[in-house]
């Protein structure tokens, strides 16, 4: 299949698709409208895109990374057709049937990028992207915020992608990773993301993120420089 | 009205010594200059100064020197904000030697740009186009509250409606102009000040506006009258308001020509 973005027609054509689905309707994939010039255009590009299934967050970055790196379509974060298109490309990713045929695609930007700004993290393809990008150098650093399957990006990604001063800070995303990640299961620590602040838990670890902000360039900080700062209730999770 | 506290020591910098621009390259490529002045503050002479450019979606960094020669260490080109003029600037002074501690800082600071920088500089209301779907327009308040009137980039004249559409002045700006007041003074409870903070000096601009158009008043510094109903003070704004830009007269003009 050649990688295209869909025009605006296309862009609704998925919508109401994925109200068929939030109604119960079945669909098979790949989508038939995908390849027409009626909803979509070609984009320029090197090879065919060979639709596959993904585990994690981090493998589906990688691979739809690597397959924009020679589209030449400027500025390919805003295109709202080109991450529509893939949206509906990757659906068996990130939203795969149940046993019974049904899928639940939530909310329309989690597969057409919003131009709201509060759900601009939330698109399952771009976001990760996005955040792949950020840590290509290095994404292992950012594992707890890659390391979630595609259809569920989870609290950790709601808390940490959604402000820019966080997701754009290697160092909060790395001592993040420090303090939450478990690099024995490849999951987030159980309890970390606890809705109730208990100390030492994804919710403190913002509150406390927000005071050191108003002391402290947190930019200017590498992870241990962080780490350092934080208050004892986070020694449990860093292993001290 | 909110009050805020420092309780780290950290400097204020006066939005009057600093200035950013922006130009634009044929291309849609932006690029900021910015003049720094820190002479007056007591700071460190060695110490680092940051600026950072964001919005919602983005944020980049550039380096900027020291406190005693402010100038940009590397392209000052903002690859990030590509389509979108609805950004904010934001300076940092930071301790090079111990911990980054933050010893001043200025934020939300709006850029002029070159090609339009008195009608910039004038406005009160910041423009910016997007795709909204099936809504023309809409109002937002986005970084430190500032009012952002988001046109519908599927609308052809884009961000000069507000400038130079006869009906959309007539029609939508006293609307907006109603909104954004409704904002400072019911929702956020505003009472103007003498001294007002940096991030409220936008609601002081509005207010000062609106209390100088036709039939209205200033409103009192300081002091949250009990007599005064800011309702019926927002209604008289709006009235002057439509009778500043001569609305109806805009709308009757415009109607005519089509008509003809």
């Amino acid at each position: 299949m050649r990688l295209r973005r869909f025009n605006e027609k296309g862009i609704q054509h998925f919508a109401i698709l994925l109200e068929s689905l939030r109604q119960g309707e079945s669909v098979e994939t790949p989508l038939d409208f995908l390849n027409t010039s009626e909803f979509s255009e070609d984009v320029p590009q090197v090879d065919e895109l060979e639709v596959q299934l993904f585990d994690s967050r981090l493998e589906l970055a990688a691979f739809v990374d690597k397959l924009l790196t020679d589209v030449e379509i400027g500025d390919d974060m805003t295109n709202i057709g080109l991450w529509s298109w893939l949206g509906a490309a990757f659906l068996d990713t990130t939203c795969p049937a149940d046993s019974e045929g049904i899928r639940k695609p939530g909310k329309d930007y989690r597969h057409i990028p919003s131009s709201n700004w509060r759900d601009f993290y939330r698109h399952l393809i771009r976001g990760p992207v996005r955040i792949f990008r950020l840590f290509k150098d290095n994404p292992d650093a950012a594992s707890i915020v890659l390391c979630q399957s595609p259809q569920s990006p989870g609290d950790f990604v709601e808390q940490l992608a959604s402000r820019q001063e966080r997701i754009t800070n290697p160092a909060i995303i790395e001592t993040a990773n420090t303090l939450y990640f478990d690099g024995k299961t490849g999951k987030p620590k159980r309890g970390a993301s606890s809705t109730w602040r208990k100390p030492g838990t994804l919710r403190r670890y913002g509150d406390v993120l927000d005071q050191l902000d108003l002391t402290y360039d947190l930019y200017s900080m590498s992870a241990n420089e962080l780490a350092e700062l934080l208050p004892d209730e986070f020694s449990a999770y860093l292993g001290k | 009205m909110r009050r805020r506290f420092n309780y780290t020591d950290r400097q204020r910098i006066r939005k009057n010594d600093l200035s950013f621009s922006i130009t634009e390259d044929t291309e849609g490529t932006q690029k900021f200059y910015a003049d720094i002045h820190l002479g007056s503050y007591d700071l460190p002479p060695d110490a680092k100064v940051w600026v950072e450019a964001y919005d919602r979606n983005a944020l980049m960094r550039f380096p900027f020197g020291s406190v005693a020669e402010p100038k940009s260490e590397a392209q000052t080109t903002l690859t990030d904000f590509t389509g979108t003029d609805s950004y904010y600037f934001r300076v940092k002074v930071v301790d090079a030697l111990h911990r980054s501690r933050l010893f001043a800082v200025a934020d939300s600071i709006s850029p002029l740009r070159r090609h339009d920088e008195d009608e910039a500089a004038k406005s009160l209301l910041r423009v910016s186009t997007r795709d909204l779907g099936p809504v023309p327009w809409k109002l937002e308040y986005q970084i430190a509250d500032h009012p952002l009137l988001v046109i519908n980039n599927r609308i052809d004249a884009g961000k000069s409606l507000a400038r130079s559409n006869l009906l959309f002045q007539a029609l939508v700006l006293p609307a907006i102009f109603e909104q954004v007041l409704r904002r400072i003074l019911l929702e956020e409870e505003y009472v103007p000040a003498a001294e007002p903070d940096d991030d409220d000096l936008w609601k002081e601009g509005w207010l000062e506006f609106a209390g100088g158009l036709p039939g209205n008043t200033p409103l009192s510094i300081d002091q949250e009258d009990p007599n005064d109903d800011p309702e019926q003070w927002i209604e008289d704004a709006r009235r002057g308001f439509c009778e500043e830009i001569n609305a109806i007269h805009k709308v009757r003009s415009e109607l005519k020509e089509e008509s003809d």
